[in-house]
């Protein structure tokens, strides 16, 4: 009985050292030479972002029929002079944008036109422009169909003036928006 | 029968004692302070492809020698991921070279953080800095969610 008591107690100290062994060294051997790990968590919020601008920020003098592009006929009434100086810079990460125009100026003596074109964007998503309107005191439509991109397009501003307006000088203060469709 | 199943039950207690120190050794290998942290990118320029990307160095990491050079290597998880996330380590103290900027995408396999963490010297130190980023055409949090990521900084044998 003794014996058999021995026997089992040396048993039992022969596993207790085996395991043992093996539990301080498994960190070791099962993960791979792995001695640490540490975590945490990192939150990347994007706000809604939408910018516009546009160089130069002072709108062109268009004088006819000084102007470099003035066209001016004999002997017809309507003149015009056109200016292709000012870019216009936006970017969204927006869905369905567009942006919109209008002026200050509620009673203009003569026309002023607006038109967008070389639209470049990135991603290739550029959106469309309108075709060439009268801005007036309403927002009305410059490009529509604009998706989450940044891009650049060419502004050319139109003057007309009819000879029988008479001399005279407009001051427009444009605004451009993005807004969503 | 009772003296062995008390033997028995003793050294399983001893068992699982052992066990829960070797393994508190070894989470307290490398820990990070600092807790979670969120970064908000507010701005961006028109006809600039990339929002203006921001930064954030709050957090520390420790880490300990151990008895081979070793390395930390550092993996993200980040389901539905939209933006861009990356980490550099600086300010190291005592040991270790900082590897170039490491781009977190998720499930992509763990990469080399800090190496040649020699096996002398005290407890150490480094700064994690983080820059998110992203650009116009990837949206906004209001229409594809918040970017969680888990990142995992793991230290092993070089």
């Amino acid at each position: 009985m003794k014996t058999r008591m021995t026997s089992l107690f040396y048993k039992s100290k022969i596993s207790f050292i085996a395991i043992t062994l093996f539990l301080i060294l498994l960190p070791r051997i099962s993960f791979g030479q792995t001695y640490g790990t540490a975590s945490h968590n990192v939150t990347v919020i994007v706000n809604a972002i939408t910018v516009i601008s546009v160089t130069p920020t002072t709108v062109p003098t268009l004088t006819i029929p000084g102007g470099a592009t003035a066209v001016v006929t004999a002997g017809v009434d309507q003149m015009t002079v056109t200016d292709n100086t000012t870019v216009l810079k936006w970017g969204t990460n927006q869905t369905l944008r567009k942006i919109t125009i209008y002026t200050s100026l509620a009673s203009p003596l003569y026309t002023l036109q607006v038109l967008a074109t070389n639209i470049v964007a990135t991603p290739g998503t550029a959106g469309l422009a309108a075709g060439q309107f009268t801005i007036s005191t309403l927002a009305q439509d410059l490009i529509t169909n604009l998706a989450q991109s940044s891009g650049h397009c060419t502004l050319v501003y139109t003057g007309v003036a009819l000879a029988s307006k008479g001399i005279g000088t407009d001051s427009h203060t444009l605004t451009l928006t993005i807004t969503a469709q | 029968m009772d003296r062995s199943f008390l033997r028995i039950y003793h050294l399983l207690c001893v068992l699982v004692l052992v066990f829960l120190i070797a393994n508190e050794g070894f989470s307290q290998a490398i820990n990070i302070n600092g807790g979670n942290i969120t970064l908000t990118i507010t701005t961006g320029m028109p006809d600039v492809q990339q929002l203006t990307s921001v930064t954030n160095s709050t957090c520390t990491m420790q880490y300990r020698r151990q008895a081979r050079i070793s390395k930390i290597t550092v993996a993200a998880t980040c389901p539905g991921q939209s933006f861009n996330l990356s980490v550099v380590a600086t300010n190291i103290t005592i040991s270790g070279t900082a590897q170039p900027t490491v781009s977190l995408i998720s499930g992509n396999p763990a990469m080399d953080f800090i190496r040649d963490n020699s096996t002398a010297g005290a407890r150490r130190s480094c700064t994690l800095n983080y820059t998110a980023s992203a650009t116009f055409a990837q949206g906004c949090s209001t229409n594809v969610g918040n970017d969680v990521y888990t990142v995992t900084y793991t230290l092993v044998v070089q």
